[in-house]
């Protein structure tokens, strides 16, 4: 009698998971391997099947192989800016005399709470020709920059503008794996009078490599993903030097700045980024299980 | 004496972009303009009232709590049930479930974006504040089912027990004794998802191309940013509505939101 109660409760609670489950994640995977194969914009009612020919046109699209590149380039140096400032920091207030912990934190996680398209667009305003940032230039008899104009500069500036927008989230991780560093390692080192330099390279480092890792494949993966600050800053541009796999699928799918949206051609883009991204978050997970192994 | 330097230096940067977005927001001049920013003298709040009233912010700010506060609930409850069940409960399929969870946490929403809006057409509800919460809800806050699930588990399997000898069925054991214990779970999911939701970009923007009416606050400050870009100072008031809310629940409930975050690194 009690049994079975507890086995209903089992079906009717798992089923509102599983259902959302379904619909917004499982079926979409498949819905867009269907449209990829089709000849559809996504408005009216027929399409044609052309099987492959997507995917043969996008062999040759080189703003998506671009985009690809430009995502991969970004992610690689994103994580190692974000991982070297966030670590840098975490470990300047967790050990130092610091008095002020809990302001640190506050501040150093802020950003990361702040809604990324606003932060993409006063950061556009800040650094805009006529904006703050020039202005001191200006006064301090330097030449004005155009910030986003030039592709390189562009590139830095994303670079640096999500530093300091993701830094917060790798600044817990840290704080969190910090904790697990034994009291012992700590108080030994400073008996034997180490250096500042010595123990973050002999001790605090080594120690920390478990995390250290798992933090820098999250980073990678999740820097692969970035749209707000793409699209709100420079939406790609200029000439598509910063268009990221986000952006050229939204501008395929969705926006018709640049001819009618193509919904068919930009399902194959997914089907394609979709195996790549699969692939990473594989060769990231052997990667963890060899240095875990090692 | 150096690493404090260093940390102060450090401190003062990362709040100044903040802070230029307020002044700007509060100078009567309309300027971005360095030098012109800091006179004290100038300071209005008539930015913020063109924003709230002329430029439409009133009525995002209504859109965007809505959906939060909407999407907030669903995914607390489906969650809470998910873990429940996980953490308390032994069935068939449940390692098969815990894969498929995991398989999904990797994969960037924009992959989704293009049925997901098709799947609301089919529904009837693209243009909708609806369809725009079912958007949002659509995840698989794989985070949020293990958090609970750690937690229930830590449970006492005595106090389940003890409750059905008592004559209580399993949903009132659920709604009655277990769920109200997960305050702190509670908690951390209801901050962490408030601030993805109030925050989020990508389902707004698609979902309200041909429907401003139901744009929340992002998208309006992005599309109000596209048609007025020298409008400095409404364009920083529109950013601080945006922002300023959810800094401060941050600053207030900092303990439950870390807590969320740090939970995706531990597994």
């Amino acid at each position: 009698m009690q049994k079975k109660e507890d086995r209903r409760i089992i079906t009717v609670f798992l089923l509102p998971m599983l259902v959302l489950y379904a619909v917004f994640q499982f079926y979409p995977i498949v819905l867009n391997i269907f449209y990829s194969l089709l000849n559809w914009n996504g408005i009216t009612k027929t399409a044609n099947f052309i099987g492959l020919e997507n995917y043969r046109e996008l062999l040759h699209d080189g703003l998506f192989w671009s985009a690809i590149q430009n995502s991969v380039f970004y992610a690689l140096i994103g994580t190692v800016f974000q991982v070297a400032v966030s670590f840098l920091l975490a470990y300047l207030v967790e050990y130092s005399t610091f008095r002020s912990k809990k302001i640190a934190q506050i501040i150093f996680i802020m950003p990361i709470v702040a809604t990324p398209a606003a932060i993409g667009i006063i950061m556009k305003s800040i650094f805009s020709y006529d904006g703050v940032v020039n202005s001191m230039l200006h006064g301090m008899g330097l030449e004005k920059l155009q910030w986003f104009m030039e592709p390189k500069w562009a590139f830095v500036m994303i670079v640096l503008i999500t530093v300091w927008k993701e830094t917060g989230t790798l600044f817990i991780y840290w704080i969190a794996g910090f904790q697990m560093v034994p009291k012992t390692a700590i108080e030994a080192a400073k008996v034997d009078g180490v250096t500042e330099f010595g123990f973050l390279r002999y001790i605090l480092i080594p120690l920390m490599k478990p995390v250290i890792l798992t933090v820098s494949s999250i980073t990678f993966l999740n820097a692969l993903k970035i749209f707000d600050m793409i699209q709100t800053l420079t939406g790609g541009g200029p000439y598509f030097s910063t268009d990221m796999i986000s952006t050229y699928i939204y501008r395929t799918a969705f926006s018709s700045s640049f001819g009618a949206p193509r919904l068919s051609y930009a399902s194959a883009a997914v089907v394609v980024c979709l195996m790549f991204v699969m692939i990473c978050s594989l060769i990231v997970k052997l990667f963890r299980n060899q240095q875990k192994a090692g | 004496m150096f690493k404090k330097i260093l940390l102060a230096a450090a401190m003062i940067l990362w709040t100044i972009p903040f802070l230029i977005m307020l002044l700007i927001a509060l100078s009567s001049k309309n300027t971005n303009t360095f030098s012109e920013l800091f006179s004290v003298s100038d300071m209005t709040l008539a930015n913020f009232i063109h924003a709230w009233q002329e430029a439409e912010f009133s009525k995002y700010f209504l859109n965007t709590l809505i959906v939060t506060a909407a999407s907030v609930l669903i995914v607390l409850m489906v969650t809470a049930f998910a873990g429940y069940i996980i953490g308390c409960f032994a069935f068939r399929g449940k390692k098969l479930l815990s894969a498929l969870m995991m398989l999904s946490m990797g994969i960037p929403t924009i992959f989704f974006t293009i049925p997901v809006y098709q799947i609301l057409r089919m529904l009837h509800c693209e243009g909708s504040l609806i369809g725009l919460i079912l958007a949002e809800i659509g995840g698989a806050h794989v985070i949020f089912i293990l958090l609970f699930a750690n937690f229930f588990r830590s449970l006492p399997g005595s106090l389940r027990e003890s409750a059905v000898l008592e004559g209580a069925n399993a949903f009132q054991v659920f709604f009655q004794i277990i769920f109200p214990l997960a305050k702190p779970v509670i908690a951390t999911v209801v901050i962490t998802q408030s601030i993805w939701t109030w925050n989020s970009f990508l389902y707004p923007l698609i979902l309200s191309v041909n429907k401003p009416e139901i744009r929340t606050l992002s998208v309006g400050l992005y599309s109000f940013q596209g048609e007025n870009i020298v409008d400095w100072g409404s364009i920083a008031a529109g950013a601080c509505i945006t922002i300023l809310p959810m800094l401060i629940l941050f600053v207030l409930f900092q303990r439950y939101f870390i807590q969320g975050i740090s939970g995706a690194v531990k597994e």
